[in-house]
């Protein structure tokens, strides 16, 4: 087909958020794919871990701590990526950190920070350090996350959902500005719930989950390598060339955005 | 159809569906149907005040009858084991474009179409996903009539091969949880939402 793949096999990718969920499933994806990664998370005792299967998948990684709102700490996974496989193909930035849901009537300047800092200053931060990179070698893929939480609406996750749609303006831009340095910008909504919803060992919230994954295209939750990283591996890859600023949803046809 | 077949289905589109198919050749899928949705007698432009009934029967009725049975064919040959269903359109269904109303309006039904039936078939294992393409690349004597969009962010125009390389993702088991999706390849022009 021309030479236009989807093979990952030697891209340089930067995970955020790598050890736990929608990011640990990326960063097996990606490895068990051959590319090369820096895998990042704020606890040593969760990339000890990754490492240990990411060893075990045979694969050429850099583990680093890295708090996501530290904008100095997203510069230097970028500059682990080129010190150590001398380049950057493409960035994941899934890291996000979010206080327990609260109604809008008592929303604080906290619960807005912490998933503002994290997630969309977190965002900013790893583009703007990929950015040189990539602009000098004239390619480069970003892959950013919203969520389906954010463009349904859902009660008490006003913070969380701001930032998600924060994200996605900030990817639509980026594209539009970095295009003509053949930089793509695009998002993800991922649907998985089991690895992070708290209550999932209430029978009747694993019912009730159960319930709407029924009523999807798809009647299942999502698997975090098999459903959603391969969305992603597609936005990284070469097939993707010509996809910019698009959100596109990993969710089993769940909200069909547009 | 046999295992791992494409399959591109184009009435009355261009020579696109014929690069298409030559551009998805040796792609890794499994079977797949491609509807391409750029029917060139229809995409044509006409003031909207002076639409009369035939002409909206030719250019949009026709469109989605048209996208309608090639849906039907889909799921008649994936059925049995399962597959995907990719529809090729133009981008124009979501700003719309002045003079083509009658073909904007049944490319957004199509999309519709695709939507609904990723729902109803998606416990069939059956996707079904829109990619979206700039009118011309369907259509090139409609070059012009979407001059009021941005130009591509990347900076270049579209190949056959991009969109090939969209198609061929969508048309990947590997991809089975996406369906009812739209992806715009299109460099960055159309953004929204």
């Amino acid at each position: 087909m021309s030479g236009v793949t989807d093979d990952l096999g030697g891209k340089t990718i930067v995970v955020t958020g790598a050890t736990r969920g929608v990011g640990r499933g990326i960063a097996r994806y990606l490895a068990g794919r051959g590319a090369r990664l820096v895998v990042s998370a704020r606890g040593a005792e969760g990339l000890a871990t990754l490492s240990t299967e990411l060893d075990e998948l045979g694969a050429s990684y850099v583990a680093r701590t890295a708090d996501a709102a530290d904008r100095a700490a997203n510069f230097a996974l970028v500059d682990a990526a080129v010190e150590t496989f001398g380049t950057v193909d493409g960035i994941v930035a899934n890291a996000v950190t979010s206080n327990p849901p609260v109604p809008v009537e008592e929303l604080t300047d906290e619960d807005l920070d912490v998933p503002f800092d994290a997630s969309v200053k977190g965002t900013v931060w790893l583009m703007q350090a990929a950015f040189p990179v990539m602009r000098a070698q004239g390619h480069g893929r970003i892959v950013t996350f919203g969520s389906n939480a954010a463009l349904n609406g859902v009660p008490t996750y006003s913070a969380y959902s701001a930032a998600k749609e924060a994200i996605r303006a900030i990817t639509r831009t980026a594209a539009a500005e970095w295009g003509r340095h053949g930089i793509t910008v695009n998002a993800v909504c991922p649907v998985s719930v089991r690895h992070h919803t708290p209550g999932l060992d209430d029978p009747e919230a694993l019912a009730r989950f159960e319930r709407g994954f029924a009523k999807q295209p798809v009647p299942r939750d999502g698997r975090l390598e098999e459903d959603i990283a391969p969305v992603v591996g597609f936005l990284l890859s070469d097939s993707s060339a010509y996809v910019t600023g698009q959100t596109m949803m990993a969710d089993g046809g769940r909200i069909m955005l547009r | 159809m046999t295992a791992q077949q494409v399959r591109v289905v184009a009435p009355g589109a261009s020579s696109f569906a014929a690069e298409l198919t030559a551009a998805l050749e040796g792609a890794p899928t499994g079977d797949c149907v491609v509807y391409v949705c750029g029917d060139v007698g229809a995409a044509v432009a006409g003031a909207l005040d002076a639409l009369d009934t035939d002409e909206w029967d030719r250019r949009a009725e026709q469109v989605l009858r048209d996208a309608l049975t090639a849906l039907q064919d889909a799921h008649r040959v994936l059925s049995a084991q399962g597959g995907r269903v990719v529809v090729v359109a133009p981008t124009v269904g979501i700003p719309g474009a002045p003079g083509l109303v009658p073909f904007v309006t049944a490319v957004e039904g199509v999309r519709a179409m695709v939507k609904s039936a990723a729902r109803q078939w998606g416990a069939a294992d059956i996707a079904v996903n829109a990619v979206l393409v700039p009118i011309e690349l369907l259509v090139p004597a409609t070059a012009g009539t979407t001059a009021y969009l941005p130009p591509p962010a990347l900076g270049r125009p579209p190949t056959v091969v991009d969109v090939a390389a969209a198609v061929a993702a969508f048309a990947d088991p590997a991809r089975d949880g996406v369906t009812g999706a739209t992806v715009v390849v299109d460099g960055g022009s159309v953004m929204a939402p």
